[in-house]
């Protein structure tokens, strides 16, 4: 990388960190650590809710996916904007007029305090973790792209966001997220540009969008009822309803964001920039990674992005396999981008055959592509040993740091750097606040003074910071291990879900029927993976209604603990 | 601070639309805007993949 460029990711760290400190002097009590006394404006916890849910992996996967695959995934928002409005009138209100910390908080108030700890609990252990994998995937990726040791990337991303989490609070916290959705809107953005502008001339974006779209990639909506599938409008609209319900609703590190609104109102109209903004900037995301494969039409991209497998390979024992294979890539490159010229030419002819010919050849030309880079990733699956390996995450890292202009460079890693920091410190700060007002507050030491408990909550976060690096660098060579991670995510969702249903929506319900109902919800959830092929946008449907169903049977066959 | 200790049973109500502004033409701004956003994206399918 040009000097400019590490200039840049300098400077971006150094002010990230240094405003985060300075945050730090209007942080006093435990209020202001964790909900910043709740006196932000909505538009900041607007912003601060994008980018938290915007992690790294989001960015870089989804432009990968976007060029592998096309747009069908933005279908995985489409329940988002429905959520956030019933989000906006039950439990937005509900959780800032009870003047709770934490989402869990409110159980113990209804239920007990059993049900609060094990919500609590469920939230520490699955989050915990799936810090770390957001630390370990772009440390992993910036690593191989960069050509940066793995302990130096994870610490470059884990330990800025630790220092400003710690002594910032939410405060930092939100204030960095500002400025870090901002770095990745304008990088992005550029990034879009800089792709038209690289378009060959004479070929217009409408005329190259024509070709993208003849393999599907733009694709943006799939009507069929699938439940296998995971990109459809039915599973984006209903399962995806469900999902961002559980995850804006119940989990700590987003209702955080909007319990620091100055007021309820400040609160819901947070939740509605995101309901209004998602699924364009998402579209936008995905957008970008098209156009990504529109630019290695005409310019040839390296067969395999990871370029680390790709030097292993070469200097093994399946060299001349691999070879074999590039020789191939590069006949059917030329083929394809042959293809795409006669396609665009026979467009501006207007002539219907020739636009159909040519269209078939361009097809035909691509699945060749396409097969031989397959054949790349299986050479790299057999070598490696890693059967889930996928090239998708490092096609977008790849573009910035070999097509990319200098500055540009630096901005978009900064981008990456600030989508990963957004959600860590985001996941810091709500782990920290469960585990001192769920669990040390509550059970340990319950009259200590604000001061003492406002230490504790900077020890708590620092601990979470090292432990997820830690926890990074464990499970960067880990991979079945990041796939139970996320797994657990989506039994907690919908199970969590369908306790706060009955907590406000069944006032017959029992702490009982709540507590057995949530551990009832993930065994169901568990039996339904195992002996089913429904993809896991549903297991959030299925948490909540299996919560809801045996926390029901259960409160009418316990003694209700409702207060008249 | 006073922990909460789990002695109160609290229920809300399960819808509540009370606040210092009404939110009404917002909910249904924020329907219409995904009506659009989805009908273009339908649009924009259907022209260049046809």
């Amino acid at each position: 990388m040009h000097p400019i460029d590490w200039i840049i990711i300098g400077v971006y760290l150094t002010w990230v960190i240094y405003d985060g400190l300075k945050r730090s002097k209007g942080t006093d009590g435990v209020e202001g650590y964790f909900l910043a006394g709740r006196s932000l404006p909505w538009w900041a916890v607007g912003l601060s809710v994008m980018a938290t849910q915007m992690s790294a992996i989001t960015l870089v996967g989804t432009t990968g996916q976007g060029y592998d695959d096309g747009m069908r995934f933005v279908q995985f928002y489409f329940g988002l904007p429905v959520a956030m409005i019933i989000l906006s009138v039950t439990l937005v209100p509900f959780f800032y007029r009870a003047k709770v910390f934490t989402a869990y908080e409110y159980l113990e108030r209804r239920f007990d305090a059993k049900t609060r700890a094990l919500a609590g609990l469920l939230f520490l252990v699955s989050r915990g973790l799936a810090v770390g994998v957001i630390i370990s995937a772009p440390a992993v990726v910036l690593s191989i792209v960069l050509g940066w040791s793995l302990v130096v990337t994870a610490l470059a991303i884990g330990v800025p966001t630790t220092l400003y989490t710690m002594f910032g609070g939410v405060q930092a916290v939100t204030w960095a997220d500002v400025k870090q959705m901002v770095v990745i809107v304008v990088g992005v953005g550029a990034a879009v540009l800089i792709l038209i502008l690289s378009l060959p001339d004479g070929v217009g974006v409408g005329e190259a969008l024509h070709v993208a779209g003849a393999t599907g990639r733009l694709t943006t909506i799939d009507f069929s009822l699938d439940f296998t599938e995971t990109y459809t409008f039915w599973s984006g609209l209903l399962g995806g309803l469900f999902l961002m319900l559980g995850y804006f609703g119940c989990d700590q590190s987003q209702v955080q964001r909007y319990l620091t609104a100055q007021s309820v109102d400040a609160g819901r109209r947070s939740l509605m920039m995101s309901a209004f903004w998602k699924i364009p900037l998402q579209a936008l995301i995905l957008l970008t990674g098209v156009l990504v494969f529109v630019f290695y039409l005409f310019h040839e991209p390296p067969m395999l992005f990871n370029a680390a497998h790709d030097s292993e390979i070469r200097a093994g024992a399946r060299a001349t396999e691999f070879a074999e294979l590039e020789t191939r890539f590069h006949i059917a490159f030329e083929d394809r981008r042959d293809a795409a010229d006669q396609m665009i030419a026979a467009r501006r002819s207007g002539a219907a055959a020739a636009i159909a010919d040519t269209r078939e050849r361009f097809v035909d030309s691509q699945a060749e592509v396409a097969e031989v880079r397959a054949g790349a990733v299986d050479l790299v699956r057999e070598v490696s040993g890693d059967t889930a390996y996928t090239d998708v995450n490092y096609v977008f890292p790849t573009f910035i740091t070999t097509q990319l202009p200098v500055g540009l460079v630096g901005l978009l890693i900064a981008a990456v750097l600030a989508a990963a920091m957004s959600s860590i410190a985001a996941e810091l700060n709500a782990l920290s606040a469960t585990s001192v007002m769920d669990f040390y507050r509550r059970r340990f030491k319950p009259d200590a003074t604000d001061r003492h408990y406002l230490f504790v909550s900077k020890v708590c976060t620092a601990f979470w910071g090292v432990f997820a690096t830690g926890f990074a660098l464990y499970a960067a060579n880990l991979g079945s291990l990041i796939e139970v991670v996320n797994r657990v995510g989506s039994y907690f969702y919908g199970s969590l879900l369908g306790v706060f249903v009955l907590a406000i929506a069944v006032p017959r319900a029992t702490a009982n029927g709540a507590f057995w109902g949530l551990l009832a919800g993930m065994v169901v959830v568990g039996l339904v993976e195992a002996t089913s092929e429904i993809s896991f946008i549903w297991y959030n449907v299925v948490g909540a209604l299996a919560v809801v169903a045996v926390g029901l049977i259960l409160s009418f066959l316990t003694p209700s603990s409702v207060e008249a | 601070m006073t922990p909460t200790t789990g002695g109160v049973r609290e229920r809300p109500h399960v819808i509540d639309t009370r606040g210092e502004e009404p939110f009404g033409f917002l909910y249904l701004a924020v329907v219409a805007t995904e009506v659009v956003v989805l009908t273009g994206l339908w649009w924009f399918s259907q022209y260049f993949s046809g």
